[in-house]
């Protein structure tokens, strides 16, 4: 069945300008993996039939159960591209000479939010994307995210207006109320485009445009599409026209008067939009005749549009024969094929673009070049997205991309993981690939080698690796920059086995499982408690599902879900807090205060980070947040984790020794800063300015000993004389609906201390689109509580968003606050009540 | 900040002169409960049979103010015998363990070990322990032990008897089974219990290995019922936590109430199984010796050292004297800190300490691949029983080392790096060539590159001699500037 063997794949893999890696991505339920569909099937790898139901990519089971996509599934295609349409491949870069195969390695991703992390995965190792978006319900909350993530991984993507099916036969909009719509999403997609992108920009121009033929339209269920390119060629001959100026005709304001048979630029009596006459009326037509069983006007049209159909087919009629007549008419994988290969870059245009937002090193050495060049005689840079499970329980495929040099089977490659340096040893090893496959979707197929510009698995890498990484053969390689993830993992809940025996089965579940998913946390905590962090309720769902059966294999006992705080503080201190060492010969004087508004967000994107140049830095922060550039230069360190959105800050005069103990203070610091005082989580926010420091004239009296504990309290004393304040994390909800169900919609809201901030009619439809923020800890069950409080009509959409100041002293014993850091002292086996001050403050 | 959140904080400045100091849980003893005329019988008979002329008495803190009645008892009865008698009241470690270092600098030939004792096997000095008497009212007890007996009844129950207890065991000797009918503990509980099969035993065992024995002789261990008569203490938690019981009651002596209690629980091993984790991660090992009279400790740090080389982690001998915050804070590069210690010495629990601390057991657990997937069905406090011979005793099979791994409380990946050529090296002390005029090399086998200050520059020949100044003497709390 299959039309390609796989020695034709490897061939094709060497001619890296006739590769297109790329992702299908889009909102959940527009349609991806049916559309992916059609072409799994026009490779021959199912049957054209069944294409629109298959769908190939989702591969396990809860995902045709449920139908939708969970993980995202890569599977590699031969394709030919025809003559005819080589010539529209202009780039010389695009495109080997005399050779007509083309290998789409295609990655079919998950639409639903909580399983983004996928997405950008997906991303990483692809150059172009296909965005899908359903034309009934228009540009969705994820298709602006996923569409904002590929631009900035310098994706270049076409688009596709899917369910054009429904949009005929269930909403029987007239020609030019579609095109309305198609110009409407086309427009809505480019703003977005150009919001993100910048045209100047080394991608260039990434605009879709229906006329340049990178919009296509059509049905992924029915398996029919077409681009303007398809139409353009049908009438070129009667037109006398050629196809490409035709193309540009076909599309916006042009109008053609049947009468005068002249092209206008303008709407008039007379005229008619040439999108609408062209292409949508022959469609219509179809539509409408065999929906209506006309048929003599079915016989008359088929010959119209050159179908002849098969001797079995005669006898349909209804949406089967629709079906089978549109598919024959204009096959959608045709069309994709089309899309894909001339307007997608292939490997050798993309990485040009791509390496200095790919690579962590200098731009200029040997890996740097050779990723620009794509060069597969170069070293070996790949870079590991992602883990796929194998059949064989607890190991992983190592799926990425190679973008430089030849990875091979039993070659010996460095294995840096994330946490690499170069010139240290730390997340390193050297170890030979067992084998390297090709992913086709459910199956795998063991290959020789594989050279750069192709993405492929590795086998035996799993277990030096976490979640991604970087494989090289060059010694002094940097990392490939880790991936930034839309969401985070703030749903947690609390696993533990049924029978405690199960214990280190447990741990080794976890382990297994923070493998197989880009964004699941798996950790223990100092309460002893097991907690798996995920994106939201849905994907925790499907992470404690696979730990159960596929990972850990046990019974387990779940919590329920919570939530995690931060801590921070709301004032600055009111006092000076002084701290002695156990010795009483040191003191340290501190205070804190919080952070200006966005400067917490500002150091989690990364915009202030202890990497910065520290005059640099304190120019943004005295020009951005009003800091003093002198005290702003002298931040020692960012913490939790040397990187968290809080600093320590020296405002000493002329201390003696200071710089002796600047390490012990800022091990103090990161972790106080780690360990709060309030509930022992996180703190966020915090600003500590260390005024003063009498230390004791022997260094060994001043050791790390005596500083750090001290430096703890000090910290302490001044967190809890600045107004101490608990952070719960907020999501982003979209929700949408018809209008009967906005009431709904505001009222479990109101329940859930949600509030809405944006609403708007989706222009064309009758839909609204709510925008509210919604406290995490609320959104328990709030899927399920919108669906009945609104008859099943408004679907939200939930992202992490910001993290927000609870209303509320938690030292007030009546707040919720402070019921908040009671339960959670108490999860955590801390005594109960509030921190006592004169335990960390000292008087002179 | 508003004075009503001050105030939940703060105290006023004279709540300090108010403070309550913390009293200690366990009654204060008096000197009859700890020196009656059995005990005065026994330690005179002790030292003149045995002819020992320099005698140590090692008093915990809290009976310290009998000491000196006590040793001047001794002495007057001695007198005779030529006998010099000390008190030893500073302990190193813990009141439970043998000081046989303070000992010697008095160069005693034998030492006198009052109240709790944690009975490791001293191995320089010959000790007699003696314990407290503490009354009991047994009548009273036996009605509380009434309320079990629906529970006890067709299981085996365990009696353990706290060390201010065990005169009850000596006066009549556990053996007499047979005196069937006569008024012993013995038959008292079992008349009272009526279970399947009683056993009452000492704790701590006398010897240590007979205690061994008698467990290992138990089948249904998960099924006995325990009984421990003295109060909720460390010797209790030692207990409970290595021996595995359906369930413990504490039968608290002085009060002669009945509670029940399982601190081996889930949630424990659970808490625990985070440091273990901390362990796993750890790149350089603080191996702490908190015992110097403990048989085989040099044998459990070669043993550590051994299983912490084969998965590429550095180990750091360590000696401080009684831990503290403070003390261990000094070593900012170490990871993760390894107690050996006698089993009563737990301090692994509090948060204070900069780096966690675990037990031999749990380093054992992390380090040892024998132990990977294995749930420990009872703690081992004990780390002589981790060693050969030990009855938790696993081989360590370094060929078994896998090293790399995902950490669950990093979510990174841990283990040295694979490219094998570098073998860690121990730390060393060796004379440095000629070639850079350096007099010797101190590889402690930990890296302060991570530090910013390395140090002072001596910027050889780029300074002025400074002129002689009067430098600080005498002790740091003697120096007159602060």
């Amino acid at each position: 069945m299959v039309n390609f063997t796989v020695d034709e794949i490897r061939g094709l893999m060497d001619k890296k300008r006739n590769i297109r890696n790329m992702s299908v991505i889009a909102h959940v339920d527009h349609g991806k993996s049916t559309l992916t569909d059609s072409l799994v099937s026009k490779a021959g790898i199912i049957a054209g039939a069944k294409a629109g139901e298959t769908r190939f990519t989702d591969t396990r089971k809860d995902e045709q159960e449920r139908c939708i996509t969970i993980k995202s599934t890569a599977i590699s295609m031969y394709f030919e591209v025809e003559e005819k349409d080589l010539v529209f491949i202009t780039h010389p870069d695009q495109r080997e000479k005399e050779c007509k195969g083309f290998l789409i390695n295609l990655i079919d991703s998950p639409g639903h939010v909580d399983f983004s992390s996928e997405v950008t995965a997906a991303l990483r190792v692809t150059d172009g994307a296909l965005v899908v978006v359903d034309c009934v319900s228009g540009v969705c909350v994820q298709t602006e995210t996923v569409l904002r993530q590929a631009i900035a991984e310098r994706i270049k993507p076409i688009l596709f207006m899917n369910k054009m099916d429904r949009a005929l036969l269930e909403l029987q909009l007239d020609a030019e109320e579609l095109y309305q719509t198609f110009q409407r999403i086309v427009e809505n997609v480019n703003v977005i485009i150009a919001t993100y992108n910048d045209d100047g920009g080394p991608m260039g121009e990434v605009r879709v445009d229906p006329s340049k033929g990178s919009v296509g339209f059509g049905s992924g269920l029915h398996g029919w599409a077409f681009t303007l390119k398809q139409f353009s060629e049908m009438y070129s001959e009667k037109f006398k026209i050629d196809v490409v100026k035709l193309m540009n005709r076909l599309w916006g304001e042009n109008f053609f008067n049947a009468k005068t048979k002249k092209w206008q630029k303008q709407k008039e009596v007379d005229n008619k939009r040439s999108f609408c006459m062209y292409i949508l009326d022959p469609i219509y037509k179809v539509f409408d005749a065999i929906m209506n069983y006309k048929k003599e006007e079915i016989e008359t049209l088929l010959t119209k549009i050159g179908v002849t159909l098969k001797h079995e087919d005669k006898d349909k009629d209804g949406k089967v024969l629709l079906k089978t007549v549109m598919r024959t008419w204009l096959p959608a994988g045709e069309a994709l094929l089309q899309m894909i290969a001339i307007h997608l870059p292939s490997p050798v245009v993309a990485q040009k673009y791509r390496m200095e937002m790919l690579y962590e090193g200098p731009h200029d050495d040997e890996a740097a070049v050779a990723v620009k060049n794509c060069d597969p005689d170069g070293p070996l840079m790949m870079y590991i997205s992602k883990m796929v499970p194998t059949s064989d329980k607890g190991r992983f495929y190592a799926f990425g991309r190679v973008f430089s040099g030849r990875v091979a089977t039993g070659q010996k490659c460095r294995i840096m993981g994330p946490n690499y340096t170069p010139g240290k040893k730390e997340d390193l090893y050297e170890k030979a690939i067992q084998r390297t496959i090709l992913m086709m979707g459910r199956y795998v197929e063991a290959i020789e080698d594989v050279p750069s510009g192709n993405i492929c698995g590795l086998v035996g890498v799993d277990q030096f690796l976490v979640k991604t990484g970087t494989i090289t053969t060059f010694k002094d390689a940097h990392n490939m920059k880790v991936m930034k993830f839309s969401v985070s993992p703030v749903v947690r809940v609390a696993v533990e086995p049924k029978n405690p025996a199960d214990l280190p089965k447990l741990v080794e579940g976890l382990k297994r499982l923070a493998k197989s998913d880009p964004m699941v946390q798996c950790i223990i905590e100092e309460s002893g408690e097991h907690i798996i962090a995920g994106a939201g309720e849905l994907h925790l769902e499907i992470c404690l599902k696979d730990l159960e059966e596929d990972h850990a294999c046990i019974p387990l006992k779940k919590s329920d879900p919570v939530v995690s705080y931060r801590e921070t503080v709301n004032e600055e201190s009111n006092q000076m807090c002084l701290s002695k060492s156990p010795n009483k010969h040191n003191r340290l004087l501190m205070k804190a205060l919080p952070m200006p508004d966005g400067l917490p967000e500002d150091i989690d994107n990364g915009d202030v980070s202890s990497k910065d140049d520290f005059k640099v830095r304190a120019r943004y922060l005295a020009e951005k947040y009003d800091y003093d550039v002198t005290e702003a230069r002298k931040i020692w360190c960012f913490g939790p984790d040397g990187t968290g959105p809080n600093f320590i800050l020296d405002c000493t005069k002329s201390v003696q020794y200071l710089n002796e103990i600047k390490d012990s203070v800022v091990a103090g610091f990161q972790w106080a800063s780690k360990e709060g005082i309030m509930a022992d989580e996180n703190l966020r926010g915090v600003r500590f300015n260390i005024y003063d420091v009498t230390l004791h004239a022997d260094a060994i009296h001043r050791g790390g000993g005596q500083i750090i504990p001290t430096t703890r309290r000090c910290l302490y004393a001044a967190a809890i004389t600045a107004g101490p304040r608990l952070m719960e994390p907020v999501y982003l909800c979209e929700i949408q609906c018809p209008e009967v169900a906005v009431g709904g919609i505001y009222g479990v809201l109101n329940r859930r201390r949600g509030h809405v901030f944006e609403e708007n009619q989706v222009v064309g439809t009758p839909m609204f689109v709510v925008k509210a923020y919604l406290p995490v800890n609320e959104s328990f069950g709030f899927t399920a509580d919108l669906r009945s409080n609104t008859g099943g009509q408004a679907f939200p959409q939930c992202v992490f968003d910001h993290w927000q100041v609870l209303p509320g002293d938690p030292c007030e014993p009546s707040s919720k606050p402070y019921q908040i850091v009671q339960d959670t002292r108490k999860r955590k086996g801390l005594k109960d009540g509030l921190p006592d001050l004169s335990q960390y403050l000292d008087k002179l | 900040m508003s004075n009503s959140t001050a105030s939940a904080f703060s105290s006023l400045d004279t709540a300090a002169l108010d403070r309550q100091t913390e009293v200690p849980d366990e009654h204060p003893v008096t000197f009859e409960q700890i020196w009656n005329e059995t005990h005065k019988k026994v330690s005179i008979g002790w030292i003149r049979q045995n002819g020992y002329k320099r005698i140590c008495l090692q008093f915990p803190d809290d009976y310290l103010p009998h000491s000196n009645a006590i040793s001047t008892c001794l002495q007057t009865a001695l007198a005779s015998d030529e006998c010099k008698i000390f008190i030893l009241a500073d302990t190193t470690y813990g009141s439970c363990c043998v000081d046989e270092i303070a000992a010697a600098h008095v160069e005693a030939d034998s030492v006198i070990h009052f109240g709790n004792a944690c009975r490791s096997k001293a191995s320089r000095l010959p000790v007699l322990y003696l314990y407290p008497v503490l009354p009991l009212q047994l009548p009273k007890v036996l009605q509380q032990l009434a309320a079990l007996q629906p529970e006890c009844e067709e299981r085996e129950v365990y009696v353990y008897l706290d060390i201010g207890y065990q005169h009850l065991c000596e006066q009549q000797p556990p053996s007499a089974e047979l005196a069937d009918g006569e008024d012993t503990l013995f038959s008292q509980v079992r008349e009272v219990l009526r279970p399947k099969k009683l056993y009452i035993e000492v704790y701590p065992p006398p010897a240590e290995d007979t205690a061994e024995s008698k467990q290992q002789a138990t089948e249904s261990s998960a099924e006995r019922i325990c009984i421990f008569i003295g109060g909720d203490n460390q010797r209790f938690a030692n207990l409970s936590l290595t021996t595995t019981a359906l369930q413990w009651h504490i039968l608290d002596g002085a009060t002669a109430t009945l509670s029940a209690k399982n601190p081996l629980t889930a949630q424990y091993i659970r808490r625990r199984y985070y440091y273990i984790e901390k362990c796993k991660d750890a790149q350089t090992l603080g191996l702490i010796v908190a015992t110097l009279s403990a048989v085989g400790y040099l044998d459990v740090v070669t043993r550590l050292q051994t299983m912490a080389k084969s998965r590429g982690v550095k180990t750091q001998l360590i000696s401080v004297g009684r831990i503290n915050p403070a003390k261990l804070a000094n070593f900012l590069e170490i990871d993760c800190f390894v107690l050996i210690g006698c089993p009563f010495n737990n301090m692994y629990n509090s948060k204070e300490y900069y780096k966690p601390i675990v037990s031999v057991f749990e380093a054992e657990m992390a380090l040892n691949p024998a132990w990977h997937m294995k749930y420990p069905e009872a703690y081992v406090t004990d780390f002589k029983q981790l060693l050969p011979e030990g009855r938790s005793f696993l081989s360590f099979d370094a060929d078994a080392v896998q090293v790399q791994d995902v950490s669950l409380v990093s979510g990174r990946m841990r283990g040295a790096t694979g490219s094998g050529d570098d073998a860690v090296e121990t730390a060393s002390n060796t004379v440095a060539t000629q070639a850079k005029m350096a007099l010797m090399t101190t590889d402690t086998g930990l890296t302060f590159e991570d530090r910013t200050w390395q140090g002072l520059d001596p910027m050889l020949g780029q300074t002025e001699p400074a002129k002689l100044q009067q430098g600080l003497s005498g002790i740091p709390i003697k120096y007159s500037h602060d």
